[in-house]
This record gives C-alpha cells, sequence and structure tokens, in this order.
C-alpha cells in the first residue's frame, strides 16, 4: 500500500486531442515516466479513484469537465499531486487562474518536449520535497499525539488515545487495536474506532491465516529483532474491495504487545508512507505505554495484595487472641464454678458433722447420761459425712493425678461379678427407695485395677440413684459379649439426660442436672471414664426410649495385653 | 427458750437430720421436705413459723421455691437462707447455738 518512492514518477496525461495526449504519453514512457493517458476529465478522474498520481497534465479546455475544475477535484484526493497545465496563447489568463488554484506550472500549446521535459523534472523534484516535507509533518503530529499517549498510565485511556490518533492522522475510516487474550492463545479486539461498531469490542480477532502466523511468530522474543520496523503489512481486504486495511504490530522491546489495525476507504485516499512510518511510531508507543500501564497496573495490584495480606494477618493475630483470651477466660469460670461447688459440696458435711458432734456434747452437758439412741444416730451420722468428705477428697486428688498423668491401673486377677456385687452392697446402703438387681454369670474373671473397677461401678450406680429421684429399679448386668471382653451395664428409669446435655457427659466438672439436681463435684462420669480408658476399654451411655440412662462400660479381661490400648480412648453418646 | 415454733428444713438429706435432732431436743417441732416442690406441700397442709432454706437443691431450688411460696395467698413464714456462701443468713458451716438464735429471731414466740 505504501508508496515507494524509488518508482518512476508517475503521469496522468488528460487531453481530448487524443493523438497528441497519445503521443506525448509514449514520449514520456521513453523517458522514464509512467504513464496513463485519458482523453476526458471524466476518465481521469476514474482512474485517480484507482491508483496514485505524482503528476497530472491536462488541457484546460476540454468538452465535459474542464481542466481547472479536474486539478481541483485531484488535489483535494491526492494532495501531494502537481498539476501541470497545457493551454493555447488565447486563453493564458486562464492559465495564471489555474497557477492560482495550485497548478505547478502551464505549458503552451502546441509545446516541444525539449520544453516540457525540464518543466516535469522540476516538478517531480518539487512533488518528492512537498512529500517529504508532508511526511515530516505527519511523523511530527503522530509524535505529538504518541507523547499524549505515552503519558497514560490507564490502559482504556491508551486506548482510546491510540485509536484517535490513528484515524485523526491517517483520515482513517475505523480503526481497531488487538490485544492477547487472557489465555494468551490469541488476539481480541481490545478498543474500536470510527465506523468499527462497539460491539467488536471483546470478539476474538479472525485474522487471515498468513497474519496469524506472522502474529504468532513475533510472540517468540527471538524471531522479531531486526525486522520489526518494517514489519506493516496489510490484511486481506474486505469483500466489497474498496477499503485498504493496514495492521501495524505493536512492539515494546521486541515483544508483540498487540495489533494496530487502521481501514481506510481507497478511492483517492491511499495511505503515504508518512502516514505508515507515523502509524509504526504511533504502535510503538502504544505498546510502551500498555507495557507500563500493564507494569503499573501489576505493581498496584502487588500493593493491594500486600495491604490485604497485611490486613488479613492483623485480623487473624487479633482473633487469635480473642479466642485465646475467651479460652482462658473459660477456664476461669470453670475453675470458678468448681470452686463454688465444691466448696457447698465440702461444706454440707462438714456442717452435718459439727452440728451431729455439738448435739452430744450439749446433751452431755445438761444430762448425766445421754439416750443411747441419740448416740447412735449422731454417731451414723458423723461416720457418713465423714465417709462422704472422704470421697469428696479423693475425687479431688484423683482428678489432680489423672490431669498429671499419674495413673497406672494396679491389675491383679478378680472376680469381676463379685466385684460388682459389693459395688451393690454399698449402694444400697445409701438408698431405700431403690430396687438394685444384679443379673451376671456366676464368675468372669479379669486382669483389671479391683478397686478402680469397683469405683466406677459405684460411680454407675450413685448416679443411677441421684438420677432418680423417685426410686425404683436399677438393673446391673454383667457379660463376656465376646472373647476377652467384659461388660458391665448399669440402667436405671431416672430422668435421663437432655439431648443437648449429653455430649460433654464424660468431661471433668461436667454436671448434666447443674441447675436441678446439683450433686457431687462433676467429677463422677470423668474419673470413671479416665479409669476405663487407662483399661484400653471405653465407656459409653444410651437413652432408652422408654425414660431413663443405660451406662455401658467394655473392658478388656487383661488376658492378651496387646489389644488392651487401641480400643480406647474414645467413649461414645449413643441416643 | 422462748417457746416451740414450727420449723420446716428444706435442705440436704443429711443437713435435714441433724437439724431434725437439735431443733427437737430445743423442743421444736421439726418438719422435713428434700426439695422445693416437697417444701410447697408441706407449707399448704401445715404452715410453719420459720423456713430453714437451702438454695442449692434437686427439682426445685431454694429461689424457685421463695417465689412460688411468696406469691402464694395466706399468711407467709419468714425465710431464713441456709447456704454455704458467706452472705447467707445462716452459712455453712453454722454453730448449732447460732441454729438456735436464728429461730428465735426470726420466729418470736407468740
Amino acid at each position: 500500500m505504501a508508496t515507494d518512492e524509488a518508482m518512476s514518477p508517475r503521469v496522468l496525461v488528460v487531453d481530448d486531442e487524443v493523438e497528441l495526449m497519445t503521443v506525448l504519453c509514449e514520449l514520456l514512457a521513453e523517458h522514464g515516466y509512467e504513464t496513463v493517458g485519458c482523453a476526458s476529465a471524466e476518465e481521469a478522474l476514474v482512474v485517480l479513484q484507482q491508483r496514485d498520481v505524482d503528476l497530472l497534465i491536462t488541457d484546460l479546455m476540454m468538452p465535459g469537465m474542464d481542466g481547472i475544475t479536474l486539478l481541483r477535484l485531484a488535489q483535494e484526493a491526492h494532495p501531494y499531486l502537481l498539476g501541470i497545465v497545457a493551454t493555447g496563447q488565447g486563453t493564458i489568463q486562464t492559465a495564471v487562474d489555474a497557477m492560482k488554484i495550485g497548478a505547478f506550472d502551464y505549458v503552451l500549446k502546441p509545446f516541444k518536449l525539449s520544453a516540457l521535459l525540464p518543466t516535469l523534472e522540476r516538478a517531480v523534484e518539487v512533488g518528492r520535497l512537498k512529500r517529504d516535507n508532508l511526511q515530516l509533518r505527519e511523523t511530527v503530529a503522530i509524535y505529538e499525539l504518541s507523547q499524549a499517549v505515552a503519558l497514560s498510565l490507564d490502559q482504556g485511556v491508551i486506548l482510546r488515545k491510540a485509536v484517535e490518533a490513528a484515524l485523526q492522522q491517517c483520515a482513517a475510516d475505523a480503526v481497531s487495536v488487538l490485544l492477547p487474550t487472557a489465555s494468551g492463545d490469541g488476539l481480541e479486539v481490545a478498543a474500536v474506532g470510527g465506523s468499527y461498531p462497539k460491539e467488536l469490542v471483546g470478539t476474538r480477532a479472525s485474522l487471515a491465516p498468513e497474519i496469524a502466523a506472522w502474529v504468532e511468530r513475533q510472540q517468540e522474543p527471538h524471531g522479531v529483532n531486526g525486522t520489526t520496523s518494517t514489519q506493516v503489512f496489510e490484511l486481506p481486504r474486505h469483500a466489497s474491495g474498496s477499503h485498504s486495511i493496514i495492521s501495524v504490530p505493536m512492539l515494546a522491546g521486541g515483544r508483540l504487545i498487540g495489533v494496530l489495525n487502521v481501514c481506510v476507504a481507497l478511492p483517492g485516499r491511499p495511505l503515504t508512507s508518512g502516514q505508515s512510518k507515523a502509524l509504526t511510531i504511533l504502535a510503538s508507543t502504544a505498546a510502551a505505554a500498555l507495557e507500563s500501564a500493564s507494569l503499573y497496573e501489576q505493581k498496584q495490584a502487588e500493593e493491594r495484595a500486600r495491604l490485604v495480606a497485611l490486613e488479613r494477618a492483623a485480623r487473624a493475630e487479633a482473633e487469635a487472641e480473642r479466642s485465646a483470651r475467651a479460652v482462658a477466660e473459660k477456664a476461669v469460670a470453670i475453675r470458678d464454678e468448681f470452686l463454688s461447688v465444691a466448696a457447698h459440696e465440702l461444706k454440707t458435711p462438714i456442717t452435718s458433722l459439727l452440728g451431729a458432734v455439738q448435739l452430744l456434747l450439749r446433751q452431755r452437758e445438761r444430762a448425766a447420761t445421754l439416750a443411747p439412741g441419740q448416740i447412735e444416730r449422731s454417731m451414723q451420722i458423723v461416720g457418713r459425712q465423714a465417709a462422704r468428705m472422704s470421697r469428696l477428697v479423693t475425687q479431688l486428688l484423683e482428678t489432680s493425678r489423672l490431669d498429671s498423668g499419674q495413673f497406672l491401673p494396679h491389675r491383679t486377677l478378680v472376680d469381676v461379678t463379685s466385684l460388682v456385687r459389693t459395688a451393690i452392697e454399698h449402694a444400697r446402703v445409701a438408698t431405700d427407695r431403690h430396687e438394685i438387681v444384679l443379673s451376671a454369670p456366676d464368675c468372669v474373671p479379669a486382669h483389671v485395677d479391683p478397686m478402680r473397677i469397683e469405683q466406677v461401678v459405684g460411680n454407675l450406680l450413685d448416679n443411677a440413684i441421684k438420677f432418680s429421684p423417685d426410686g425404683g429399679r436399677i438393673e446391673v448386668e454383667v457379660s463376656t459379649p465376646r472373647a476377652q471382653m467384659v461388660r458391665v451395664v448399669v440402667r436405671d428409669h431416672g430422668i435421663g439426660i437432655p439431648p443437648q446435655r449429653r455430649q460433654e457427659l464424660f468431661t471433668r466438672y461436667y454436671q448434666a442436672h447443674a441447675e436441678s439436681h446439683r450433686s457431687g463435684l462433676g467429677l463422677g462420669l470423668y474419673i470413671s471414664r479416665c479409669i476405663v480408658e487407662h483399661h484400653g476399654g471405653r465407656i459409653g451411655v444410651e437413652f432408652p426410649a422408654d425414660a431413663g440412662a443405660r451406662f455401658v462400660v467394655e473392658l478388656p479381661d487383661g488376658t492378651n495385653g496387646t489389644r488392651s490400648t487401641a480400643a480406647g480412648k474414645q467413649h461414645q453418646v449413643t441416643r | 427458750m422462748s417457746g416451740p415454733r414450727r420449723v420446716l428444713v428444706v435442705d440436704d438429706e443429711s443437713i435435714r437430720e441433724m437439724v431434725d435432732m437439735a431443733l427437737s431436743s430445743e423442743g421444736h417441732q421439726v418438719l422435713t421436705a428434700p426439695h422445693g416442690r416437697a417444701a410447697l406441700d408441706v407449707t399448704a397442709k401445715s404452715p410453719p413459723d420459720v423456713i430453714l432454706l437451702d438454695m442449692k437443691m434437686p427439682v426445685m431450688d431454694g429461689w424457685e421455691f421463695a417465689r412460688v411460696y411468696r406469691a402464694a395467698p395466706g399468711q407467709h413464714a419468714p425465710i431464713v437462707v441456709v447456704t454455704a456462701a458467706a452472705d447467707g443468713h445462716l452459712p455453712k458451716p453454722f454453730d448449732l447455738e447460732d441454729l438456735f438464735r436464728v429461730v428465735d429471731e426470726y420466729a418470736p414466740a407468740s
């Protein structure tokens, strides 16, 4: 598309005297000019729409359109075209008029070739200077436009200004900029201007295969060097053939940033080489600006990400601190609650004990002899309350030992049935409202710590009694459901445990009935669980549909020590 | 001695037993209840002159009992709060002398 300055000067000869016109064309061709001849101004205009012409030699007086009108129209379409008018003597004033509207010179007809040739040579030289000047002005103009493009760090602004500059500079009909797609596997339309519809933005560019291949090569860092500056190429013309599109690579540091496409309606307006060069400059400037904008955006994004990360870290730290404080506060609250419960639990037996002793002393002061019934009742109170206190103190000590991991079961071979029977006998002393029944084989031998296991069964029986406030039946069962496994079940028909309270049943200080049945330290099931787990067994609870609770303890019988630990360490709450 | 009074003791079993023995030996009539609800039944049948009330109890605690009892129509006996906390009228553990004094103080002989 671009005009090549090394070409022969192109001359259009227009004269209604066809013979003269033909001879002149032949003569000029012999002198190195590329010539086209036309017999009328109308015919000449058609030629001018199709090709680039440097010089126009036209007769002034022609039927139809005259030479002056033709010259004016030709120069509108080809700003660098030089016109020479040919005229007879009688119309010298007209020739002067032609000079006034921009004709380069005039020759008087009939003319001699020797007179015409110097005029033509001069015209070609002036034309070249005029063209150079035009190119320079175009280049300066594009440089100024490029500066506006280069000053922005916003991709949208850069693209918009580049499109505007290209439209303005080339008097183009439509301009588009293609940028790589997000996935990097092709190009898509990033900006449009002129007659291209806005809807094109975002669509994938469908370039002819050779252009795609060219673009592909440009993405290779090494395929670019040396040749990039002249890579101005033509896209396939539109089907109508009435447009010309040039695509300019947008290169920054030898890397293809995008492609600038400029579409020009052809008639009389092919792009000058100055415009092509200008577009190359514009494309490179826009490419560099886009690269900077991208780096700037990347930097901004990194900074934003850094700030976000900092903020997130600070939040996480604050959150961790809050939750650590919450955990500590909860631990303190649990401890305070426990101390209050422990104080109540210990002061009750102390009160009874002190009272009973004081009562005995008072009565002895009053009467020489005490009624035997009085003495016995007081002594029973003293004995029971001392035992109760002893139990509480033992629980506290045991919890402390279990917490510090100092607990080891002292296993001996015992009969679990008789051990359970002993626990039941102790429990029966504490109640006259409950019926405790045992179902067990005669002898169930196991290697366990007898005191501890009896303690577990005792705890379960205490709970069964405590949480069957209206009395009732308590069923105890000893069985060997499978080899090397002993099961002890304690089932009551009392108030059970509400579902939302079941999860923490075996945790320390937990009292499922803290509001309504407060009693004890909340340690019984916790200690029981620890003892069972130290035996490699497990403790769980079920809540039968017909009320009450069913605690199940499963213990390895200790005849095969290797399987004792794995089964433990978990307890399950079954609903 | 300022005459026999009818005393309702609402507390743990061991406390009830001991207080019953002590107050009976002083000539008072003693009624007992294991928790608030049982105590409401007792007060309905035989109104006491004074109530010794523990706060932490099964089934119905002392706060709930006091609320319901005071809302009920009729005469109300004074309530003596017996707790392990130091702010009760009769903090546990207490001396028998304190027990007797509290009964005299809150249920003067008519």
